[in-house]
């Protein structure tokens, strides 16, 4: 086990290695730079141009400016952001937490809900609860995530329960933490719900499905054919074996923690990594840009990684061959 | 008139261990039982089952009847086999009497009353209680019938939970009891083993471990043995008739192999269609059934017949009546069967000289594997140590030219893989395979595609390896045109042709894989197989998990189409049966190995492996009793 775990973490760690070799390659392969709106400009000569550019070593070689780049991680900078004129960590950093604090609170309702009502809808399959589930989620789907942020914004200045944005009121002295806990939840709640609302729908037929699967197998009708009680075989026989497929697809909803919730973060000017990434993105600061990716390849693998540990410890075909 | 002792309490299994020793003695019988029904119309009889009539909707909205009208009964400790056809409607017997229907399932009419209850009209509840307890079920798959994360002690210790007033910690000891009693020896911990973990025939023994836990006196067994080659079943059916006799249980045996029922059931009801079209005393009715499908489902494949051309059958009765017609009489059976038996008798030489005739005008064998080496690397990324298996270890083998190897061997010999290899779907490690004096091994892959042509492999579940997406005519056809033979039409039409070639209609031709049986979807394998025009087919049990009756008719094509193309047979089965009836020499295969090579008459008369002898052995135990006594 611990072996195969470290393999999985080199396995883990070159792929992260490759990503970002991949990510150099592709930016500089993609036309333009953040100096290129400078040369536009009459004011700036030619020179001061051609000085910036080589301090920060774009007119080096792509395998040079790499290794440079390496060197910076190393320092834990993670590069250069041109556009605000800081290292990427620290930039980085805020954001990345501002984002996660709203996508694990959203995912980990988004599995709450998603659970038990998939499991209801399989076990009484074709009832009302399945067939109203499933429209809801058919609905849910075929909404755009934007469309979702936008109505959820509307009700919100409707009805002024809910802040339209940002994460803590601006005039609000903090009194005390409670208080100030209660500001920052009022502000969560609209984008969670925005995100939820995207992700309830994959996750319950996910649940669904694999519950129906096994359901629908033989050693379930062998062990109603014993006698043993439904909520026993559901518990017991069904739940175990279905877990088998969400484990790993929990594994990869973790590679979105970092970047699925983009839409929903510029939409409801959360200041998390999604307008930070916008905005490096049109403005060509392509450090901010290979960090945010790699950073989201390094979710996803940890995500599997702890996939793989769960898979290990909840299926005996696994643990063996 | 003897009078059954009653199993009279449901609790009765909550007895101290010794009493209960005591109550097993006494209910063990000095005799075997036989029902009569002028006996048992006086006794209470354990299981009566009226007119019951099940149906299942289809896609299309329709209903069909799966159980139409079916009535029987079952006394006290008594075993009925239930003998049809595959998809006549056996297994959903079994279901419909416990309340398992699948949902498009529905018991129309009809009642069965247990113990004065009627289980087709009892509420999920009450039928939980009787699940298991009172009436359990053994399925055919014995691996898909058990949960694969629970540990085999949970398994059992569910049961019983579910049944008796234990605590999990006495549950569990109990498991351990049960498993002694189905054959395991103490000392394995098989309490803590996964299924995944067991064999086949393990994994069925723990089945029935679970079907006995509460002392049941009704089980049902639905083609308990089906999935297990011939050793494995011996020892499955021996199991049950100890278990039978041991704990005076009541057996329904639901099965398409009449060898099966011979050796374990007092009385068999056929079934056909969902109707039962007859019901008699086991031996009587293997003698003087007047039923033509009767006759066919019973007619077990005989060891002894040997293989012979298509119509050297047709002239050594000589009686004008095709063998294999419906209305074949007994005395026809008894000439064919007595002419068989002279055959054995004088020798096998007819055999080897029929051999060494057809080889004649040919230089050598048509395939020649010479040290054949084939090596895996098991185990998956989470495992810590990988070991390598020997799939294949020098292998040596000769294929003459339009004859019949077989190849035998338990599960996990080797034999699909030195198929695939010699279907060049494999590369060995290394050896040599020879087709036609040029060594398949030492081409690229792009010039073994003239090669791959040649030889053509048969899969053993046709269900999975046609294209559910395409129509019959496609799939013959695919290949055809992949060939570029020709332009579409001009394939479509061969398609046709080798369609009807193959025994099925061609106005078939358009219809899907899923409209067909299993034995019309095994011939429109071989149909694609034949497209190209091969010179080798390989079956890689290509008739495994038929019923006799289609087995029969497969067999018979397959010899017919021998002698039509000149065609050349690689046979891989762990059925004797039906490689004695279609091979001329066997090769057993042994962990990679091959441990013996002789014609099929030496191997049956003296097998010299340890495993030659056991498949022998196991094979001729299951012959019907009436094939043995007819033969004396």
């Amino acid at each position: 086990m611990i072996f195969a775990f470290t393999r999985r973490l080199a396995q883990s760690l070159f792929v992260v290695f490759g990503v970002s070799v991949l990510a150099f390659l592709l930016t500089d392969l993609a036309p333009g730079e953040y100096f290129e709106e400078m040369k536009l400009n009459p004011q700036i000569s030619p020179k001061t141009v051609a000085a910036l550019r080589a301090e920060h070593g774009l007119d080096r070689p792509v395998a040079s400016r790499y290794a440079l780049w390496v060197r910076s991680v190393a320092r834990g900078e993670f590069g250069y952001s041109f556009a605000y004129n800081c290292p990427v960590w620290p930039l980085l950093r805020t954001r990345a937490c501002n984002t996660l604090v709203l996508t694990i609170t959203a995912l980990f309702f988004s599995w709450i809900i998603a659970i038990p009502t998939g499991i209801l809808a399989a076990v009484g399959v074709g009832r009302w609860l399945d067939q109203f589930s499933a429209v809801c989620t058919s609905f849910l789907l075929s909404t755009p995530d934007v469309l979702i942020g936008l109505v959820l914004l509307a009700f919100a200045l409707h009805t002024r329960w809910f802040p339209t944005g940002g994460m803590r009121d601006a005039g609000h002295v903090e009194t005390s933490l409670f208080a100030a806990g209660r500001d920052f939840a009022r502000h969560l709640i609209l984008p969670v719900m925005a995100l939820t609302a995207g992700t309830i729908p994959l996750l319950f037929r996910h649940v669904r499905s694999a519950t129906l699967d096994v359901l629908d197998s033989p050693f379930i009708v062998a062990a109603r054919g014993h006698g043993i009680s439904r909520t026993r075989i559901l518990f017991r026989h069904v739940l175990p074996v279905a877990a088998n497929p969400l484990i790993s697809l929990f594994g990869v909803s973790m590679g979105t923690l970092l970047g699925g919730s983009l839409l929903i973060e510029v939409i409801m000017s959360w200041p998390g990594l999604g307008p930070l990434l916008l905005h490096a993105v049109l403005e060509r600061d392509v450090h901010v840009v290979i960090a945010a990716t790699v950073f989201s390849t390094l979710f996803l693998t940890i995500g599997n990684l702890l996939a793989d540990v769960l898979l290990y410890m909840a299926d005996p075909r696994i643990r063996e061959d | 008139m003897r009078t059954v002792p009653q199993n009279t309490a449901s609790t009765d299994w909550i007895v101290c261990p010794a009493r209960r020793e005591v109550r097993d003695v006494m209910n063990r019988r000095e005799a075997p039982l036989h029902f009569e029904p002028s006996q048992g119309l006086s006794v209470q009889p354990l299981l009566h089952v009226e007119d019951l009539t099940v149906a299942y909707r289809t896609q299309d909205g329709e209903q069909f009847l799966a159980l139409d009208g079916l009535t029987f009964e079952i006394a006290q400790g008594e075993a009925v086999g239930v003998l049809g056809e595959s998809g006549c409607g056996k297994t959903t017997l079994g279901l419909a009497l416990l309340g398992l229907l699948a949902p498009a399932g529905r018991v129309i009419r009809g009642s069965a009353f247990f113990r004065g209850s009627n289980l087709l009209a009892l509420a999920e509840r009450e039928l939980q209680e009787i699940r298991g307890a009172a009436i359990s079920m053994v399925h055919q798959e014995p691996g898909a019938a058990l949960n694969p994360v629970l540990r085999i002690g949970e398994h059992l210790a569910d049961v019983i939970c579910a049944h008796r007033p234990l605590s999990r910690e006495r549950a569990r000891e109990e498991a351990g009891l049960l498993l002694a009693q189905v054959g395991f020896p103490p000392e394995t911990c098989i309490v803590a083993a996964y299924p995944h973990q067991l064999s086949g025939g393990q994994q069925q023994r723990v089945a029935i471990a679970q079907a006995i836990a509460c002392r049941p006196s009704l089980l049902i067994a639905d083609e308990p043995t089906t999935a297990l080659d011939n050793v494995t079943q011996l020892g499955i059916l021996d199991l049950l008739t100890r278990l039978r006799d041991k704990l005076h249980l009541a057996v329904l045996l639901i099965t398409h192999d009449s060898g099966v029922l011979a050796r374990t059931v007092d009385r068999i009801l056929v079934i056909r269609d969902g109707r039962l079209i007859e019901q008699g005393e086991c031996r009587e009715l293997m003698r003087w059934s007047q039923d033509s499908c009767t006759q066919a489902l019973l007619q077990s494949t005989p060891v002894v017949a040997r293989r012979r051309n298509h119509e050297e059958a047709l002239a050594d009765t000589s009686d004008p009546v095709d063998p294999r017609s419906r209305d074949q009489t007994e005395t026809a059976n008894v000439v064919a069967i007595r002419s068989m038996v002279q055959e054995c008798r004088h020798g096998f030489d007819v055999l080897t000289i029929g051999a060494q005739a057809r080889e004649v005008g040919n230089q050598g064998p048509l395939l020649l594997v010479e040290n054949l080496h084939k090596r895996y690397l098991q185990g998956r990324w989470l495992s810590r140590r990988r070991h390598q298996v020997d799939a294949l270890y020098g292998v040596e083998l000769q294929l003459q030219r339009g004859s019949t190897l077989a190849l035998i061997g338990a599960s996990g010999s080797g034999k699909s893989t030195l198929a695939r290899c010699l279907a060049c779907l494999e590369k060995p490690d290394s050896g040599e395979i020879w087709f036609e004096g040029v060594d398949l091994t030492a081409r690229t892959d792009h010039k073994l595609v003239p090669f791959r042509r040649q030889i053509q492999l048969i899969f053993q579940d046709p269900g999975s390896s046609l294209n559910p997406g395409f129509t019959a005519l496609e799939i013959v056809a695919e290949p055809l045109l992949a060939a570029r033979r020709g332009t579409k039409k001009q394939c479509q039409d061969r398609a046709l042709e080798l369609i009807e070639q193959v025994g099925l209609r061609s106005d078939w031709a358009q219809r899907f894989p899923h409209q067909f049986s299993a034995g019309q979807r095994r011939r429109l394998a071989i149909a694609r197989a034949l497209s190209l025009e091969p010179r080798v087919l390989i079956l890689d049990e290509a008739l495994t998990g038929l019923d006799r009756l289609v087995q029969t008719q497969i067999v018979e094509l397959l010899l017919q189409l021998q002698t039509d193309l000149s065609l050349t047979y690689l046979y891989i089965s762990h059925d004797l049966g039906l490689v004695a009836r279609l091979a001329d020499r066997v090769t057993v295969l042994r962990q990679g190995q091959i441990v013996e090579t002789a014609s099929v008459a030496e191997l049956l008369a003296h097998p010299q492996s340890v495993q030659a002898i056991n498949l022998v052995g196991a094979t001729q135990e299951q012959e019907p009793v009436c094939f043995r006594s007819q033969l004396a």
